[in-house]
């Protein structure tokens, strides 16, 4: 019998990474191609999404929890790694922002921080991604791509030749070369390399009922 | 042999079992949380010879999947709590005429269209009483996507071996969800198919409704139209199938009905048990919150309470008697659940307080915390100090 839900034992917390921005971003298909990339590595992946008619514009989401083990709870209430796609993203989520997380910021759709993220964590990383791929490929559609490169050259948490593979899989035939193009690109973009968490047990403090995440 | 792990959506995974069952025709109408199911079938059973037909309305979808399942093909419909309401009408059809079929009901919040993008577990009583008079019913309800995958199959093939129809019960995180599992070889399933003409034994002529069958027990296995001629009514009929008013003969078919399912619980049943070995507690949940309850568990024996988890998945029948012997055993219950109530009834009614129970209900559109389930056992565990 191989390893399932309910055959783990493990009261890890799962890595957790929350993708959000405007509708039409990309922010799903970025979320679908590094779930599928972690898979492909071996990862236990949940992926979930808010689901809506945010295609057409407005706030949505992608969340991906990962871990070593099967992940049993689908979801997360803070995280490890949020990326901000538009400034009402970042707003309205950076609050949820593990202690120590990584953030990754779009400066060209984004505005100032919030100052309070000082005091949540230092790993902050800003580039204007979507003028990035404006200036190289004359659209902004590429962005999240140049994200998974960013995610793939910071964290170490994806392999970068499954994240190419997962990428093929997802992006139509006559945009694979450009695609490929803007994942090296954001591979190269940022020099920072950060480590993710050591891993978290959950914490729970018996009779009183208190819990933290 | 090496299974391949794998990432699939909870819908997807529903519809790929669904054809490993041997589903080849779809009838269904695009309803939020399970139109992937329908997109899914659209692209995929063209491709193994089955057809997909998008019907004018849900009404039609589940009179299709009767009618393609009396002419041989094993058949599937899916949708989410308005449609399924709209469904009874031919449910009961398909319960009366006995005729194999799977009905997938995502389930939303809320009645009506309610909150078509959250889950809630609110179709419980529908599965089992929605349409009106007493009749048969199989409702499975899977918690991952992995038991998506596996028990679409186990829900074809009591549809085929009871001649009844089945419901699939998902929930909305679970249909939108995309996550990683082995999955399964199509060859670790046994599918069952339907009986030919000439398997039959020494009836010369077919009778669609015959109760003592020698075939499957009590059961007459369903013979395609096509190979053979009969008559369906949702009249009370006699085993030919013609409309017959006698009160006995009436009392006869509706005993029928309740006990193909009651004579053969011991196949039918299907529960899950964790950690019951030396459990001083037990959390009974099913479906999504099952997730929920199975995390409270692990962090309440981190933290010293013993506690056991019992996860039904035929949600009917319930499985009574296991349950009844585990609540012999431990001295409280949690229920979990994402609706007002509705199982913690039916669990107080198995339990008829036996031990103390505690309910963990929720139904704001979100998931049960895992520390909800966890502050439940903390406050049972007071109670029996006390």
């Amino acid at each position: 019998m191989q390893n399932n839900v309910y055959t783990s034992k493990s009261t890890t917390i799962p890595f957790s990474i929350r993708i959000t921005g405007l509708g039409g971003q990309g922010n799903v298909l970025m979320g679908t191609i590094l779930s599928d990339a972690l898979v492909k590595d071996g990862k236990w992946v949940i992926q979930t999404q808010a689901y809506g008619a945010q295609v057409r514009g407005g706030l949505t989401l992608c969340d991906v929890l990962f871990s070593n083990d099967p992940i049993d709870f689908p979801k997360a209430q803070t995280f490890d790694m949020i990326f901000a796609m538009h400034d009402l993203g970042l707003k309205k989520h950076a609050k949820y922002l593990k202690n120590n997380g990584i953030l990754f910021v779009d400066t060209s759709t984004c505005g100032v921080v919030p100052r309070f993220i000082q005091s949540v964590t230092k790993k902050i990383i800003s580039i204007p991604v979507t003028n990035i791929s404006e200036e190289l490929f004359k659209s902004k559609v590429f962005a999240n791509v140049i994200n998974l490169g960013i995610v793939a050259a910071t964290t170490n948490i994806v392999n970068h030749v499954r994240l190419k593979e997962a990428v093929l899989e997802h992006v139509p035939e006559k945009y694979a070369e450009k695609d490929l193009k803007a994942l090296e690109e954001g591979y190269n973009l940022s020099n920072k390399v950060y480590s993710l968490r050591e891993r978290l047990k959950v914490p729970y403090s018996h009779r009183t009922g208190t819990a933290f995440e | 042999m090496d299974k391949k792990f794998t990432i699939m959506q909870g819908d997807e995974a529903c519809a790929m079992g669904a054809i490993v069952a041997g589903c080849r025709f779809f009838a269904g109408y695009p309803i939020t949380p399970a139109t992937d199911i329908a997109e899914v079938m659209s692209s995929e059973l063209p491709k193994v010879g089955g057809t997909f037909i998008q019907m004018e309305d849900e009404l039609g979808s589940a009179a299709a999947i009767i009618g393609a399942s009396l002419a041989g093909v094993k058949s599937l419909t899916a949708t989410s709590g308005p449609g399924f309401s709209l469904m009874q009408e031919a449910f009961g059809y398909a319960s009366m005429t006995e005729t194999p079929t799977v009905f997938v009901d995502v389930q939303r919040g809320s009645p009506s269209t309610g909150l078509p993008t959250r889950p809630a577990q609110g179709d419980i009583m529908q599965a089992r009483w929605g349409t009106h008079g007493d009749h048969a019913v199989i409702a499975l309800y899977p918690s991952t996507v992995e038991e998506t995958y596996r028990y679409i199959v186990t829900a074809f093939n009591f549809a085929e071996l009871y001649r009844t129809p089945v419901v699939f019960l998902m929930d909305e995180t679970l249909g939108h969800m995309r996550e990683s599992f082995y999955l399964p070889h199509t060859d670790e399933f046994d599918t069952v198919e339907r009986i030919q003409t000439e398997d039959l034994k020494s009836e010369t002529v077919y009778q669609p409704f015959l109760e003592d069958s020698e075939l499957y027990d009590d059961i007459q296995p369903l013979v395609s139209m096509g190979r053979s001629r009969f008559h369906v009514s949702g009249l009370f009929h006699d085993e030919s199938g013609f409309p017959i008013g006698e009160s006995d003969l009436a009392s006869k078919l509706m005993k029928h009905f309740t006990n193909k399912i009651k004579l053969h619980l011991d196949d039918i049943l299907i529960y899950d048990t964790y950690m019951m070995d030396d459990a001083e507690y037990v959390i009974v949940a099913y479906g999504i919150t099952a997730r929920s309850a199975y995390r409270a568990m692990k962090l309440a024996r981190s933290n010293g309470i013993k506690v056991g988890m019992f996860k039904p998945i035929t949600i009917w029948p319930f499985p009574t008697i296991p349950l009844k012997k585990i609540l012999s055993k431990v001295s409280g219950i949690v229920v979990a659940e994402l609706n007002m109530g509705q199982f913690a009834h039916e669990m107080s009614r198995i339990n008829r307080n036996m031990v103390p129970m505690q309910t963990v209900l929720r139904e704001d559109g979100q998931l049960i915390q895992p520390f909800d389930i966890v502050d439940a056992l903390t406050k049972l565990e007071g109670e029996s100090e006390e």
